[in-house]
């Protein structure tokens, strides 16, 4: 089955109504829904029954991967050029900590920033069709892609779940 | 929803009568127990006593001190958390009174300090420490009951006005030379402002102050300039694990205006602190291994690695820092009123312990840890003190701000514009 590249635009005033009309649609067996948010919510992500995001992966992938680097790097070095230092052991952890953790958080950081451009699919050029600039301002969007011949039903479900506008995409 | 809000001043007070008068048993019978420990053997009694002083009283410090904070920078997510805060300051006049008593226990502590360190001049004098120490706790105290004094005058003589409440002895003091809503409203806040940013320039000061002359200063040798940092830092981490546990009880038995939106939130900023009360102890101990200087390293050996108080610090650390880190990684678990609950009580209880093992090991030259009926009787003593004040002000006061009130405009979650049409946490 491909995608339609119709569907509909709902732009909603408040948070609980666009929530709603997520269920709605969800219900009447409308799945393929992008919301679009100036503010990062919760909620949002569980109406639309989203899968845990897989940035966080990259992100304990980074911060292990740091923590190997800051320990080889400094026990490594030490090991290298064994110098004894105010009668301390050649490995000693308490101020490796300090590098590992710096290296941790580092790396973990870095594949965070990577991992979501890689998952965004950023920089991204061509945004939803029908976008609002609104939608990064002070409305909630809710992009339903649907074939030409649900267009009724889904403006109709939108505008009962008080979709302030709706804006219908045939292309 | 300003009808609702109104509504909560007829509503019953959430802590039962049945309730406070255990916590006055409670107090009566650690007063018993305190007297009995202090005929049989006094430096056990008074040792234990300044462990819950600094406990309880930094418990309702440390949550004021969140509620001047929350002020501060104008938040909005939580008005019933800010009045759950504010009300520990019920304890502050208590813990004030607390604090006269432990001049004898000063006494005894720093009675032979001179002989083991003679360098140590007038300023370890015990009653010097007594006139400071009570002198900035003084302050705080009168500073603490200021602000919250600002917060409830404006509501209480709004909700006089309206015939909410009958003008009774608090109540009428309260709102004695009551000007009219609009220039009270305006006072109030003014007033708040002023003495909220004023504590939170006077905690830190004060603490550190506390903390040197009332735990470092035991050990005759030992010093570390962080360690007033540490102690703010861990007492407003305490203010904050106990405020989460009354939050989380209360949602739990369903009190109106307690949510559990809210704990979500408080967990983000237990997590934040359980790394900072972490921070302040690893810089600590890295500058301490660094030096090795005897006069440091022995303070950290004799309880890191020399039982029995090995087994407590290790405890301490596992209670207060790794599992709360772990729990709070997760986000479902930050969202269960179950699970916050039992987090905030672990992290009480490892900051209990925490500052048994700062203060004892340095006054107890017996075998083993002192842990006896002495110990629970007076912790259970403070118990009884904290929870019978802090009842007391739940019972006054209703947790939900009066509409109409600057708290009442502060609930508004998203400021301007609200999220949600259907506004249903409040």
């Amino acid at each position: 089955m491909t995608r339609p590249s119709t569907g509909i635009v709902g732009s909603f005033r408040y948070l609980d109504t666009l929530l709603a009309a997520i269920a709605r649609l969800r219900q009447a067996g409308y799945r393929d829904l992008q919301a679009l948010s100036p503010v990062p919510h919760h909620a949002i992500d569980e109406a639309l029954h989203k899968p845990a995001s897989p940035v966080r992966v990259f992100t304990l992938i980074g911060c292990l991967l740091g923590a190997v680097t800051g320990f080889v790097l400094t026990i490594a070095t030490s090991l290298h050029y064994p110098l004894i230092t105010s009668g301390k052991p050649i490995v000693s952890i308490p101020p490796f900590l300090i590098i590992v953790f710096e290296l941790t958080i580092l790396f973990g950081g870095l594949l965070t920033l990577g991992g979501m451009l890689l998952n965004a699919r950023l920089p991204q050029v061509h945004t939803v069709p029908a976008y609002d600039p609104r939608f990064s301002e002070d409305r909630f969007g809710l992009w339903v892609r649907c074939a030409v011949t649900d267009f009724d039903a889904v403006a109709r479900l939108l505008e009962s779940a008080e979709a302030e506008g709706v804006h219908r995409v045939e292309k | 929803m300003p009808e609702r809000w109104e509504e909560r001043w007829t509503l019953p007070p959430p802590i039962s009568l049945g309730l406070i008068q255990a916590c006055a048993g409670l107090l009566f019978l650690g007063a018993a127990i305190f007297l009995i420990g202090l005929v049989q053997d006094p430096a056990r009694a008074w040792q234990i006593y300044l462990v819950n002083f600094l406990f309880w009283g930094g418990l309702a410090q440390g949550a004021v001190v969140f509620a001047a904070s929350y002020h501060v920078v104008q938040a909005k997510w939580g008005p019933t958390v800010r009045r759950l805060a504010e009300g520990m300051a019920a304890f502050l006049p208590v813990n004030f009174l607390l604090f006269i008593p432990l001049y004898f226990g000063l006494r005894l502590f720093f009675g032979q300090m001179h002989e083991l360190n003679p360098d140590r001049g007038a300023w370890f004098d015990s009653r010097f420490i007594f006139v400071r120490g009570g002198l900035g706790l003084g302050s705080l105290t009168i500073l603490s009951l200021l602000f919250v004094y600002y917060s409830l005058r404006a509501e209480v003589g709004v909700a006089l006005e309206r015939g909410f409440r009958p003008r009774r002895w608090l109540y009428a003091w309260l709102a004695d030379d009551w000007q009219g809503e609009q220039s009270e409203l305006h006072r109030s806040e003014r007033g708040k402002d002023v003495l909220a940013a004023g504590m939170l320039l006077a905690y830190p000061i004060i603490y550190t102050f506390m903390a040197f002359d009332l735990i470092m200063a035991l050990d005759p040798f030992w010093y570390s300039s962080l360690f007033g940092g540490h102690f703010f830092v861990s007492t407003f981490y305490l203010g904050l694990a106990g405020l989460t546990v009354v939050i989380a009880l209360l949602s739990r038995m369903g009190v109106p205006g307690v949510t559990s939106r809210q704990l979500p939130d408080l967990g983000k900023l237990l997590f934040g602190f359980t790394l900072t009360y972490a921070a302040m102890v690893w810089s600590q101990y890295i500058v301490i291994w660094y030096g090795n200087l005897p006069e440091e390293t022995q303070f950290v050996v004799l309880r890191v690695w020399e039982r029995p108080w090995a087994l407590l610090s290790w405890t301490v650390f596992i209670a207060s820092i790794f599992l709360p880190f772990l729990i709070f990684l997760s986000r479902k678990a930050k969202e269960s009123p179950g699970i916050m609950f039992s987090a905030g009580v672990l992290i009480m209880a490892g900051l209990w312990l925490e500052r048994y093992i700062l203060v004892v090991p340095s006054l107890w030259h017996g075998k083993g840890a002192p842990f006896g009926w002495l110990e629970l009787g007076v912790t259970v003593g403070f118990l009884g003190a904290a929870g019978l004040s802090y009842g007391f002000f739940l019972r006054q006061f209703p947790l939900l701000p009066l509409a109409g009130t600057p708290l009442a405009a502060a609930s508004n979650p998203s400021g301007g514009k609200p999220l949600e049409k259907n506004l249903s946490h409040v």
